[in-house]
């Protein structure tokens, strides 16, 4: 069996500048497996826990959202938007009541709400306004680069994500980079994925047989002479860094990491049990049309390889966008009216209520019913959100599934879409994280120091607001937690990880964070 | 004069945004916000100061087209290298904003395997461009290297290899060779080192003191890049090469001969499909928008190519023939073919070539009759506010910001007995409103002959008749789309702001009022030199201070 186990690694070692043309799908047989992935496999050791951040644009029909009622045991009913859910009740914690401050941008509310509400949702901060490129700042990491750059380097993958368009509103406030939901820092988002074969190169690309020569001593021809050009690019960028301005600097660093990441990449083995390669799709982010694919036909290659990447442990952070802020999708094809997703279904102008229902009764019909449809698209969100969640629910892993080792965090950045607000946004944290979430048998969960009446766009009468940031801190303590025991002494930097991993799991605060939530403990 | 008061009056409401101009918070504060743009940059003619204020430029990469141009130049290869790169970021409108063509690990993974495909076919193939010109012996490696890959460095990175580049270059090959590898493997790494290397990847300009804020002349291989990739959209070539390795480029009479050759040449089409499709949005709305198929059931995608070719054709005329600018919105002529013709109903033409024809008596003028202007609609019906915005934005070069929250955004499409000029006419009396969309509403309006996919028609959706009938705001009074245009086109607004989208464009930075002040000098000097026409404006950018110096970027 040792040829096999030797082979098995070669086929799994990932060189992102080589190989990436051969590209196979192996079932990976037990006997394949190296003995000390066998004990890992059967279960004994801790599981890899992954972060899954999961973004929906223009905000909610929050009548229908508010259906959902309060209660722990799962003795709350689910509103009808979110039925699709209700197979993962019990490991399932809704959240209603939670403001996203900076998304209101104050001291004073300015517009260009679309252009700013990704950044703001997930770095925390509101993003310096501007049009200009040159100008941009996030204000720092977002949450899933915070665990990205502490135990990101365990996998091939430090984070991937995918969103189904460059689609960014009409904003003029904003320039059109701030439409990224992942922040490597203030001024560097990360790459938004647009098309399925780049998530899977990205991914699995490295994964790949050798296309000339077997075993070691091929192999180790192509590191070296990859390693070669790594070397002489890498000797370039440090010249003109060590002869640039600040911001160039930058630049440099910028380009230099993604120099690294292939170096590390070209010498990492993915030692991971369960793991099929999978092929590589087809599809690219659009039809032979020129148009881009049906939203949930992408969101279900998105969420696929997503899975597959766990099983790989190819990556443990995935972040999800349906589609960019302010998107004017139209949802015809998925749901057969007309109409665009943010000018005429989230701007249905039926005013929302102190009590949180809509004035249908002040409305037009046509009001009435574009209402009606943005609960639709909603419902339709949360469906492929569902179909992301079973699939998680039937792979097992250990003695449980992958939904027992993983945190999935759905939000909208809005919560009325039609009045841009920020406050009572709709957010749903799903998934066991290895052990380390308690959703009290599934509840939903509301807090009342929000003032309940504040459906509208004036944040100032928040009175104390709970912030979305205070979950964060608390997922980020939860995820710490699950992660630690699963770097190993013989990892490379284990010690540089394990304390960043450690700084994780007591973070105090996050981005405009004032605590923590203490409904997952 | 009286004209110019009346643009005078948009432009302020510009200078911070008409929100402000009737903010929604307090509508008192108009009186004040009035005054307060008195100092806009539309007004800025003397004194620029442009060599202390010029804006840095960081060292961005090319674009995903110029890295595609590049690639094929420097190999003779006619592949399309990046049909599954990511789209570019755009900034400032454009998509060859330095700032914002930043890297990231999707993208170099797919410069590393272009380039790992590139290197592998140049070293094997010996027939290639006389890239192979020697089969070494085992003495000779270097030699035989350094003769194949010296002169290959020179194009990859668009200026002369320096001494220790050279050097370690020919280390890759004999590092590789060394190790047992073959020469054209060595060869292989090496071009794969230089197509991943940022030299290749970037443009870059250096700076002697980059922490200190002084200004320089650009050197004239640094001149040749911005003048190639602006105008191709690739690198130099021998002849623009040879004029920077003399110097001559830092000549105005040289500079303005390349420049002249250059645009002449058909490469020139990548400066027209890049500046106007990003100019006019296009490239974003046309190549998304899905019309909706019940409404629309003639509709077929392909028609998006035709305004495309359309456009192109008609704007190259412009500027190859050095028609007046205001020619870009009042031309009464536009180039279509039978299929295009019969979009439009224009008289039929012949053929799938696309010919140029009056478009008078119809009410199709310039840009503003094309398909890729009117474009900018719904999926299911016309948008007056997004062409009035395009007008107001693109053309007149105001800013108008994004929509408060809480106000309607979407209006519900024409019925019998309201038409879509009633349905904005109410939402106007809401002040929140006013203050933008009475900007934006009336040109948008004149369009209302034009149905969602460009077709004229007499009534709109809801079977009202067409009152496309209007006046700009403080400007003329207008019955339809053809008189709206001679009231923008022969406009200083109008001239100034192309030539300030056209300096952005070219000098790949959102302009600072410094750099505004120059683009109102170049708008006047056209004028001033009988050269109010395309060519005539890129000449003066070529020429101005932003385009041939740089300012390095100081100690923040």
């Amino acid at each position: 069996m040792k040829n096999w186990e030797i082979n098995r690694r070669h086929l799994l070692r990932a060189s992102a500048t080589g190989m990436g043309n051969l590209m196979i799908g192996l079932p990976l047989l037990e006997a394949m497996l190296p003995s000390m992935e066998r004990a890992y496999a059967a279960g004994s050791e801790a599981k890899p826990v992954r972060f899954a951040g999961i973004f929906m644009p223009n905000g909610h029909h929050m009548q229908n959202w508010n259906q959902t009622t309060v209660g722990t045991n799962s003795s709350h009913t689910l509103s009808p938007m979110i039925a699709s859910l209700a197979p993962f009740k019990n490991q399932m914690s809704i959240f209603k009541g939670l403001d996203c401050i900076p998304g209101f941008a104050p001291p004073n509310p300015l517009p260009g709400d679309h252009g700013r509400t990704p950044v703001a949702t997930w770095c925390g901060h509101v993003p310096y306004r501007t049009a200009n490129p040159a100008q941009i700042n996030a204000g720092g990491p977002s949450i899933d680069q915070r665990f990205a750059q502490a135990f990101g380097a365990l996998t091939r993958k430090a984070s991937i994500q995918m969103c189904t368009t460059n689609a960014a509103g009409d904003s003029d406030s904003y320039a059109p980079l701030y439409q990224k939901c992942s922040w490597a820092n203030a001024t560097t988002g990360m790459p938004k994925i647009l098309d399925p074969r780049d998530v899977f190169d990205q991914l699995f690309g490295g994964m790949a047989v050798p296309t000339s020569g077997n075993g070691d001593s091929a192999l180790a021809k192509i590191r070296r002479r990859k390693q070669s050009v790594l070397d002489f690019v890498m000797q370039d960028a440090k010249a003109l860094k060590s002869k640039v301005g600040l911001t160039d600097k930058q630049r440099m660093d910028q380009y230099l990491e993604g120099i690294y990441e292939m170096e590390a990449n070209l010498n990492k083995e993915i030692t991971a049990p369960q793991c099929t390669v999978p092929s590589r799709p087809a599809s690219g982010p659009t039809g032979s049309d020129g148009v881009y694919l049906r939203l949930d036909t992408h969101m279900k290659l998105f969420f696929d390889l997503a899975v597959l990447a766990m099983q790989c442990d190819a990556s443990r952070i995935f972040m999800f966008m349906f589609d960019g802020e302010g998107s004017n999708r139209s949802l015809t094809r998925e749901l057969g009216f007309p109409g665009e997703w943010h000018g005429t279904f989230s701007h249905h102008s039926v005013s929302i209520m102190d009590n949180g229902t809509y004035n249908t009764a002040g409305a037009t019909p046509q009001q009435v019913t574009n209402l009606n449809r943005f609960g639709e698209i909603n419902r339709f969100c949360y469906d492929q959100i569902a179909y992301f969640y079973r699939k998680l629910k039937e792979t097992p892993e250990g003695s449980g599934t992958l939904f027992d080792n993983f945190i999935g965090l759905s939000v909208s950045g809005l919560a009325d879409g039609n009045s841009h607000s920020h406050n009572n946004l709709p957010v749903i944290v799903a998934g066991g994280g290895g052990g380390t979430l308690n959703h009290k048998g599934g509840q939903c969960v509301n807090y009342p120091s929000s003032n309940p009446k504040d459906w509208n766009h004036k944040y100032e009468a928040s009175p104390a607001p709970v912030r979305l940031t205070n979950l964060f801190v608390t997922l980020a303590q939860k995820i710490g937690q699950a992660t630690l025991p699963t770097i190993k002494g013989s990892m490379p930097n284990h010690a540089a990880i394990r304390s960043a991993t450690e700084a994780l799991a007591s973070m105090s605060s996050f981005g405009d964070s004032n605590g923590r939530l203490t409904a997952l403990d | 004069m009286k004209y110019l008061g009346a643009v005078g009056l948009i432009i302020l409401i510009a200078g911070t945004g008409c929100r402000e101009f009737v903010n929604y918070i307090n509508p008192e504060k108009k009186e004040i916000s009035l005054r307060n743009k008195l100092k806009d940059h539309a007004f800025l003619r003397n004194s620029c100061s442009i060599d202390q204020n010029l804006t840095f430029n960081p060292i961005g990469r090319l674009n995903v087209r110029q890295l595609g141009n590049t690639l094929r130049a420097i190999t003779g290869y006619t592949d399309n290298f990046t049909s599954e790169f990511p789209e570019d970021p755009i900034g400032g409108g454009f998509d060859n904003n330095l700032s914002a063509l930043g890297m990231d690990a999707l993208l170099l993974n797919k410069l590393a395997l272009t380039g790992e495909n590139v290197a592998s076919r140049l070293a094997r193939s010996k027939e290639q461009g006389g890239l192979m010109t020697c089969v070494p012996t085992p003495d000779q490696v270097s030699t035989c290297a350094a003769s194949i890959l010296h002169p290959f460095m020179e194009k990859a990175f668009r200026r002369p290899p320096a001494s220790d580049e050279k050097a370690r270059i020919l280390q890759v090959v004999t590092a590789s060779t060394s190790a047992g590898d073959t020469f054209a493997e060595g060869l292989t790494s090496a071009f794969e080192a230089i197509l991943l290397s940022p030299h290749f990847i970037y443009r870059i300009e250096l700076d002697p003191n980059p922490a200190v804020a002084e200004t320089r002349n650009l050197d004239s291989y640094e001149i040749a890049s911005r003048l190639s990739y602006m105008i191709w959209n690739g690198p130099p070539d021998t002849a623009l090469m040879s004029d920077a390795a003399s110097g001559n480029l830092q000549n105005e009479a040289a500079l303005l001969q390349q420049f002249n050759r250059m645009i002449a040449d058909p490469k020139a089409e990548q400066f027209v499909e890049s500046f106007v499709s990003h100019w006019l949005e296009y490239h974003h709305y046309l190549d998304t928008l899905q019309p909706n198929s019940t409404i629309f059931p003639a509709w077929k995608n392909s028609v998006k190519d035709l305004f495309k070719t359309e456009t192109k054709l008609f704007f190259q005329d412009l500027m190859n023939n050095n028609l007046p600018t205001r020619n870009l919105l009042d031309a009464p002529f536009t180039y279509v073919n039978n299929a295009l013709a019969s979009h439009y109903g224009l008289p039929a033409v012949d053929g799938s070539n696309f010919v140029k024809v009056n478009t008078a008596p119809s009410l199709r003028r310039g840009i503003l009759g094309q398909g890729s202007f009117l474009l900018a609609a719904n999926s299911d019906r016309t948008s007056p506010v997004k062409r009035g915005r395009l007008v107001q934005m693109a053309l007149l070069c105001t800013k108008i910001p994004d929509p408060p929250p809480n106000v309607e955004t979407d209006f519900p499409p024409p019925s019998p007995g309201s038409s879509m000029r009633e349905t904005l006419a109410a939402h106007r009396q809401n002040p929140v409103c006013a203050g933008c969309h009475d900007l934006l509403d009336p040109p948008g309006l004149a369009f209302e002959n034009f149905n969602a996919i460009g077709e004229y028609r007499t009534q709109d959706e809801g079977g009202n008749p067409i009152d496309a009938s209007g006046q700009m705001p403080g400007g003329g009074a207008f019955t339809n789309a053809a008189e709206l245009a001679p009231l923008l086109g022969p406009q200083e607004e109008f001239r100034r702001c192309f030539v300030e989208k056209l300096f952005t464009y070219s000098v790949n930075h959102v302009l600072n009022d410094a750099e505004r002040c120059e683009v109102n000098q170049a708008a006047d000097a056209m004028v001033g030199l009988d050269k109010d026409n395309i060519k005539g404006a890129l000449e003066r950018i070529i020429l101005s201070t932003p385009f041939r110096k740089r300012k390095s970027e100081g100690t923040p």
